[in-house]
């Protein structure tokens, strides 16, 4: 039976004076306590489509076409229908579950207050109905966990609580707007596990949002890809992952580092994703596409829902796609390599509880190693020891064969060590001076480590620079708001780069990225340090990416390494308890996602 | 893909926020009264001091546009000479102000720990000390004139800036690429200078804009009261108070177009000011 149908949905909003679509012929039907997920990146219009399902566009949205759900006219329901449609059809669950409750009310208050203003309950009786459902979600010690403040809570059980929110109305579906991306691999796991339980068990419809093909193929039955506010490509959650038939699903199944396997190389795509208001006139896809003929600028393809590929590509029934693991060897480095990064015991407190504890690593010249860990490992902690950002409690960090274990007090001393041992960040928003370009920013730190290049030498060196990180004249000279998340973030990898350091490291620098952009960025510092001989060490919690750019790992948990070794063993033969259970929180082919005590969420 | 992908379009700014059309006149409000600042005594007709006691309250005629005031002497010229101390003194309050806010803003936000402790502490007490109290004191100290209060306001706006500045540098610093900075070796004066104001200052004028506006009510004020431009000096706060006895005398005309002088120039100021701390959040945002 036919829960929701979205019929040529159009959603444009006003920004600036100027409407800008987002959401183009929206075409989707999902039957009663089915699965599907929508996959794509930033701007592809998912996050959209779910929010016009529950009507909370902005006030400025245009919208045209159909909605319906459960037989109701989404679009054209009065103010107290819609309120009965939101409490009692859908629900809705989002990324970060603590943006979404207020701070200063117990999650008693956030769960109760739904059953007692629509639902009509008393207090005491609202209060036992939610305790039965934080048991359904797994929190058993409900009646203590309603008398806390969201503060006082993780991230994971948040999320549980939203979840038990949003099943309080019985909804026949449940709208999950990226509702793990912002946990940790193991928590993440647990929600899925939970997720999949609940609807089975309710009968429930679940649109599951996410930019992971990955994660969408395992817990979906039928997956959609978006871009460019279009859907491109629906397809069982058997089939499209494993034989896509759109250019631009199998891009972004290629994009992905491998969890298996060294990749030659990431097959990225090229450029950056686009709204869809920006998209070209034909095939929205045809200015990144590998495939693209004429025809592919001027005509736009048509989606067939009833064909058994749906397929929003002009030469779909011409081309195929590749896709033969090749599996690259990374060339071991000698122990005689040079050591340029040796950590010995370090440790750090914060307020009195040990961020990170006797840590100690090395790394050889051109060399490069992971440090993984979930969010409150220390890893980010011993980065910034690193750098001299803070002082160690205890242990020595020697770069190059020089002791640095305290963060030079002289400015002279400072700058030597800056061309040593330089950072790139994660936040690409934040990683770059809004008021500066390119050129003025990669000419400061030009000006400040070699005041002996004049103005053409600089000029000089900034071009080539520029030309090693992709990054062309125009966006040399533009400012940060003007550009992408990938190409701020390749100018601060130039940034790094300018002083020729011997180390580089990597906090989390990719993560923030969308895929495809990800693997242009990964096939990047892979070339740069191939050309240059500079050791990374990469900081993340992708098990992918440390396996894809490291020879080396150490796994954190708690500010302690827990093991550490060759990647591929680390990852392929893990010893430690922990790092075996991140290894299985990985969504891949045939994983199913798994309950686990939730004592280790807490 | 954090935050991106949630709300499904990517953070954009708007390219030129246009003005409003309040905004537009606040604008052109601002830029009058500079002008007539600069060259208002150039352009005044008439002698403002000239009094000839037998015109007392006459009307407009075709080269007294707004008439004369109880001693005879021209209302326009008097507007126009006014306007400068009308406008000069609020901006010495705001320059001096916002100088030094920002300076002591910036030093708490970078330095942070007990530095940052001690001045805001500071700068917290002193924003429960009354900027008129301070004023009145400061005449009573240093005798009546511009220059007491223009020195006793502009410390008692100090904190008002200061509070502003220090939290929008405390975001700024907190950004990564201020690490990135610190770790490519470069001081912490020259973060500061290059990175950090650069990047507050939009803030800073929207508040310094407010702060104009504040300042002219307060300096008028106490000219009405006697205690800052002295009489027979044009001002606008001092004809406001000349004014009155006319008013009593049926003859409102100087008190009504000082007054409106006076509530045009605030309320342009403060407009403006308002809608450059708009641009700067859409900015920061």
């Amino acid at each position: 039976m036919t829960l929701l149908t979205i019929h040529d949905l159009n959603v444009s909003l006003t920004v600036g004076g100027g409407r800008r679509l987002v959401l183009r012929d929206l075409n989707l039907e999902m039957a009663t306590g089915e699965t599907v997920a929508l996959v794509g990146e930033s701007g592809s219009g998912k996050s959209m489509t779910a929010r016009s399902i529950a009507r909370l566009l902005p006030h400025q949205a245009t919208v045209s076409g159909t909605i319906r759900v459960d037989g109701q006219d989404v679009l054209n329901l009065d103010e107290a229908a819609l309120r009965r449609y939101r409490a009692s059809k859908i629900a809705m669950i989002f990324q970060d579950p603590r943006v979404h409750m207020n701070p200063i009310r117990t999650v008693g208050d956030f769960l109760v207050e739904g059953l007692t203003t629509t639902g009509g309950l008393r207090r005491t009786a609202a209060e036992s109905k939610m305790i039965k459902l934080l048991d359904d979600v797994g929190i058993s010690d409900g009646r203590r966990r309603l008398r806390q403040y969201p503060h006082e809570l993780s991230g994971g059980l948040l999320q549980r609580i939203m979840i038990a929110a949003a099943l309080a109305g019985d909804p026949r579906l449940l709208l999950a707007d990226e509702p793990t991306t912002a946990l940790d691999v193991s928590t993440q796991s647990e929600v899925m596990a939970l997720l999949d339980e609940l609807r089975r068990d309710r009968g429930m419809a679940m649109l599951f949002i996410t930019h992971d093909l990955e994660l969408a193929a395992v817990i979906s039955d039928r997956i959609a890809v978006m871009y460019a506010g279009e859907i491109v490509e629906v397809g069982t959650s058997d089939r499209l992952p494993r034989a896509p038939r759109h250019p631009y699903s199998a891009g972004l199944l290629g994009a992905r580092p491998d969890l298996e396997r060294v990749l030659p190389r990431l097959r990225a795509v090229p450029g950056r994703p686009l709204a869809a208001f920006e998209a070209p006139p034909g095939c929205a896809f045809s200015d990144r596409c590998g495939f693209a003929i004429d025809r592919c600028a001027h005509e736009h393809p048509a989606l067939d829902l009833a064909s058994a590929a749906p397929t929003r590509c002009l030469r779909s029934s011409e081309i195929t796609f590749t896709s033969t693991p090749t599996t690259a060897t990374r060339e071991q480095l000698t122990a005689s390599s040079d050591t340029v990064l040796r950590v010995t015991g370090l440790s750090k407190d914060f307020h009195g509880h040990r961020a990170v504890d006797d840590v100690s690593f090395s790394l050889v010249s051109g060399g490069s190693i992971g440090i993984v860990g979930e969010s409150g490992s220390g890893k980010t902690t011993v980065a910034r020891m690193l750098v001299g950002l803070t002082a160690p409690a205890a242990g020595t960090i020697e770069v190059c064969g020089r002791d640095r274990s305290k963060p030079a007090v002289r400015l002279a001393e400072r700058r030597e060590r800056a061309r040593e041992l330089q950072i790139v960040f994660q936040d690409p928003y934040s990683t770059l001076d809004p008021r500066q370009s390119a050129q003025t920013c990669l000419d400061e730190v030009l000006r400040l480590h070699r005041p002996e290049l004049d103005r053409g030498a600089r000029a000089a060196r900034i071009r080539e620079l520029a030309g090693m990180v992709g990054i062309d004249e125009r966006q040399q000279r533009a400012f940060p708001r003007r550009l992408s998340g990938g190409q701020r973030q390749r100018i601060s990898i130039a940034r790094a780069l300018a002083v020729e350091p011997q180390v580089l490291i990597l906090d989390e620098s990719v993560s923030a990225l969308d895929v495809s952009i990800q693997a242009q960025i990964l096939n990047l510092l892979d070339d740069i340090r191939r050309a240059t001989g500079v050791s990374y060490v990469l900081i993340s919690h992708d098990l992918a990416v440390v396996r894809q750019l490291t020879e080396t790992c150490v796994v954190m948990r708690q500010g302690r390494i827990v093991e550490s070794g060759l990647t591929g063993d680390v990852l392929d033969r893990p010893q430690h308890p922990y790092t075996k259970a991140l290894r299985a929180s990985v969504p891949a082919p045939g994983w199913k996602p798994t309950r686990r005590p939730t004592s280790m969420s807490m | 893909m954090t935050t991106l992908s949630t709300h499904g379009t990517r953070r954009r700014l708007p390219r030129i926020v246009g003005l409003d059309l309040p905004g537009h006149l606040a604008l052109a409000g601002v830029v009058l009264f500079a002008f007539l600042a600069t060259f208002g005594p150039l352009l005044a007709p008439h002698d403002p001091n000239a009094v000839e006691l037998s015109q007392a309250y006459w009307g407009p005629d075709a080269s007294h546009w707004l008439g004369y005031d109880g001693q005879g002497r021209d209302i326009v010229s008097r507007l126009l000479v006014g306007a400068r101390s009308s406008f000069l003194g609020p901006l010495a309050i705001v320059v001096l102000a916002t100088t030094l806010g920002m300076a002591v803003a910036v030093v708490a936000a970078w330095r942070g720990g007990w530095v940052d402790t001690v001045l805001a502490g500071v700068l917290d007490a002193a924003l429960s000390f009354p900027g008129l109290l301070l004023a009145v004191i400061a005449v009573a100290v240093l005798g009546t004139g511009p220059l007491a209060l223009v020195i006793a306001l502009a410390m008692a706006y100090v904190p008002y800036i200061a509070r502003v500045v220090r939290s929008a540098a405390l975001a700024e610093i907190g950004k990564d690429y201020v690490d990135a900075l610190t770790a490519q070796g470069l001081s912490g004066v020259s973060i500061c200078v290059r990175h950090v104001v650069p990047n507050v200052l939009p803030m800073v004028m929207g508040q310094a804009a407010l702060t104009l506006a504040w300042a002219t009510v307060d300096l008028t004020g106490l000219s009405y009261l006697g205690l800052g431009v002295q009489p027979p000096s044009a001002d606008w706060g001092v004809m406001v108070s000349t004014g009155q006895a006319g008013v009593l005398a049926g003859y409102p005309g100087e008190s009504i177009a000082s007054g409106i002088c006076l509530i045009a120039a605030i309320c342009s100021f403060s407009l403006v000011g308002n809608r450059l701390l708009r641009r700067a959040e859409e900015l920061a945002a």
